[in-house]
């Protein structure tokens, strides 16, 4: 089994106080879709963070594909994160001021791997985004050049995983993506992710509070208030 | 390119912010560029009263004085100098001509001198630039007048109007030369100068204004009507200064040395250029001050749009990290706000020089009637650019501040999005 996260003996506390974060160890394989629950304020922004390399551990290490987070610079971790973890999150995480094609592309333009990655298979980033779009239910293509803020939640949603998805990062990270959504549009959204995650080999962590979305997961883990003011995983 | 790209759609999508940053430079790079380019041209106007005049003559006083009386007509000669003495130096053999002047006689306020018909035909201004009629012609009568633009206009004379010459400076309370009027036959066009604030008559009208006085008051009881003053000997016993024009600038110098030394009367000589030089010298701490204000204003200005990107960056903290999720760094981040506050300056200075242009076009007309300004659509001078250039490097610093914060809340922040 190959591993695409591993955290080992981790905490996190900002500054000098407690730690508000403790995680004894989380391995996660690659192809697993693994829903991680925990109430709001528990820490899940920050286990993103970490994950992402913008936050550093107090303790512990992070490896992310078999690369140790210790020993990279921040400009290193900023260039690995781009390369590899497509992120989404809630609702009004695309740019207003661009267009839908616009900003599905935006990581190709701060990732030269992953334009590559594009364009092995396209002609242009912009032929690879329509391409993701439609597989993502966005077929009216009036809709691309528009700016994303005419359209409807959901849409902007599935806008957000195609820039997510574009360039095929090994990693997707959700964060909280349908708290926005309806219970109908929820579950379509969430079988569209998976659905995409898995033609793309990716992996993906979902982090959510709302347990109703467990059964669509490979793996649960939940965060747990360990008594000391912070959360264990 | 991206982030060039980022930068400009950004700020289109914020129109009212980037509206008021735009408003807050380019006013004040107009007002900064208005106020150099006025001072620019009133030296320049200033400097250039008069022209082609390489040494001007008068009695011993100093040299700003003389040239204040002379060329201004602000103020009074000391003493007069006797013709003798002006025909001996005009007749000098590197001069090339002379011009004659008799002052002390005013018209409501407008100065009086009295010439000869070389004053027309040598007196230069600006560019070497000549007097030009704009109606009329030059005084050949006794009774003859020229008037400068400016008197015309403001006393709504023409060609034909009678004027009578007030004795001294100031207006109705002195004693007129009410018995012998003159007649305006010829209006010179607007140059700019006092010329246009003055009225020319001949050195003979001069004398025969004067017949029945003596040492300044009219003799009581005589009475010389105008038609018997020109039957008497009209030739001029002395004049207040002269202009002089030489054949070879070299000899400039010599020939001063001649006149300062003459020893029939005290006399001197002075270049018009440095005198003007030491005289606007005395006005620079008002040249600076306005160059104070005006820088006054860019940094106002300047503190206006830092304002406006500080007040901003807050909003724009989920901008940043939805930026960053997608894999921009701090430095990105940076670049976004240096650039914002770069474009920002750059098309602000060319609204601001645009504006100018727009101002010197429409205003210039309105300055020249009302102040007697001449406002000249030049282009940019040197240093006038060099403070474009510095405006351009202070913008660049202000954005460096916001740039600094975005930078490090983009580092704490990271990808989540805080409100």
């Amino acid at each position: 089994m190959e591993l695409v996260v591993e955290l080992e003996q981790l905490s996190f506390a900002w500054g000098e106080g407690k730690p508000c974060l403790n995680i004894p160890e989380l391995k996660v394989a690659r192809g697993e879709t693994l829903f991680i629950r925990g109430p709001s304020g528990s820490g899940k922004s920050t286990l993103l963070n970490l994950l992402g390399g913008v936050l550093k551990p107090s303790e512990g290490g992070i490896s992310v594909l078999g690369c140790d987070y210790a020993t990279l610079n921040a400009t290193a971790l900023d260039r690995f994160r781009a390369d590899h973890i497509g992120f989404v999150f809630q609702q009004f995480n695309l740019l207003p001021y661009l267009s839908v094609i616009e900003n599905v592309c935006l990581t190709c333009h701060f990732s030269p791997q992953r334009r590559k990655r594009v364009l092995a298979d396209h002609a242009s980033t912009e032929e690879g985004a329509i391409q993701l779009l439609e597989r993502l239910g966005l077929t009216d293509r009036a809709l691309y050049g528009r700016r994303v803020n005419e359209l409807s939640v959901g849409q902007q949603q599935r806008v957000s995983v195609a820039r997510a998805l574009l360039g095929s990062p090994e990693i997707i990270i959700a964060d909280e993506p349908t708290s926005a959504l309806d219970a109908d549009t929820r579950d379509q959204f969430l079988s569209l992710l998976l659905s995409q995650c898995s033609l793309m080999e990716s992996t993906l962590i979902f982090v959510s509070h709302d347990s109703g979305l467990e059964h669509h997961f490979s793996r649960v883990v939940s965060f747990k208030n360990d008594g000391n003011g912070g959360f264990s995983l | 390119m991206i982030l060039l790209r980022l930068t400009l759609k950004s700020l289109s999508n914020r129109k009212l912010t980037l509206f008021m940053m735009l408003l807050s430079i380019s006013v004040s790079v107009l007002l900064l560029l208005g106020v150099d380019k006025v001072r620019e041209q009133a030296k320049e106007g200033f400097s250039s009263t008069i022209s082609g005049t390489d040494l001007i003559v008068g009695a011993r006083s100093g040299q700003i004085n003389l040239l204040l009386y002379s060329v201004f007509h602000i103020g009074n000669a000391t003493n007069n100098i006797s013709w003798s003495s002006y025909k001996a130096i005009s007749e000098h053999r590197s001069v090339r001509w002379s011009i004659p002047l008799s002052l002390g006689d005013s018209h409501k306020g407008h100065r009086v001198v009295g010439t000869t018909t070389d004053y027309f035909k040598h007196y230069r201004y600006g560019n070497k630039k000549p007097l030009v009629f704009s109606h009329g012609r030059e005084f050949t009568e006794v009774f003859d007048v020229v008037i400068g633009s400016a008197v015309a206009k403001k006393l709504g004379y023409s060609i034909g109007s009678s004027v009578v010459l007030t004795h001294g400076m100031g207006n109705a309370s002195l004693v007129t030369h009410g018995d012998k009027p003159f007649n305006v036959v010829g209006i010179l066009s607007a140059t700019g100068t006092p010329v246009d604030n003055s009225l020319l008559v001949s050195l003979e009208a001069i004398e025969a204004i004067h017949i029945d006085w003596k040492a300044g008051v009219k003799l009581p009881g005589v009475s010389i009507s105008a038609a018997d003053a020109l039957k008497r000997n009209l030739a001029p016993k002395q004049i207040t200064a002269f202009m002089l024009g030489l054949h070879s600038r070299m000899s400039t110098f010599q020939l001063q040395r001649g006149i300062n030394r003459y020893s029939k009367e005290p006399l001197m000589a002075i270049l018009p250029g440095l005198a003007l030089q030491e005289l606007w010298g005395m006005f620079s701490v008002f040249e600076k001050a306005l160059i104070a204000i005006s820088g006054l204003v860019v940094f106002s200005g300047l503190i206006g749009l830092l304002t406006l990107l500080l007040n901003g960056l807050n909003e724009r903290r989920r901008e940043m990290a939805i930026l960053r999720s997608v894999g921009a760094r701090p430095l990105h981040i940076l670049t976004l706000l240096m650039l914002e506050s770069l474009i920002v300056t750059i098309v602000s200075i060319i609204l601001g020089v645009l504006m100018l242009y727009l101002v010197m076009l429409l205003g210039a007309p309105l300055l020249q009637q009302e102040f007697g300004l001449r406002i000249e659509l030049t282009s940019l001078s040197f240093w006038q650019w060099k403070l474009l250039g510095m405006i351009v490097v202070a913008g660049f610093v202000v954005g460096l501040i916001p740039g600094y914060r975005a930078y490090k809340y983009s580092v704490v922040d990271g990808m989540s999005i805080k409100l």
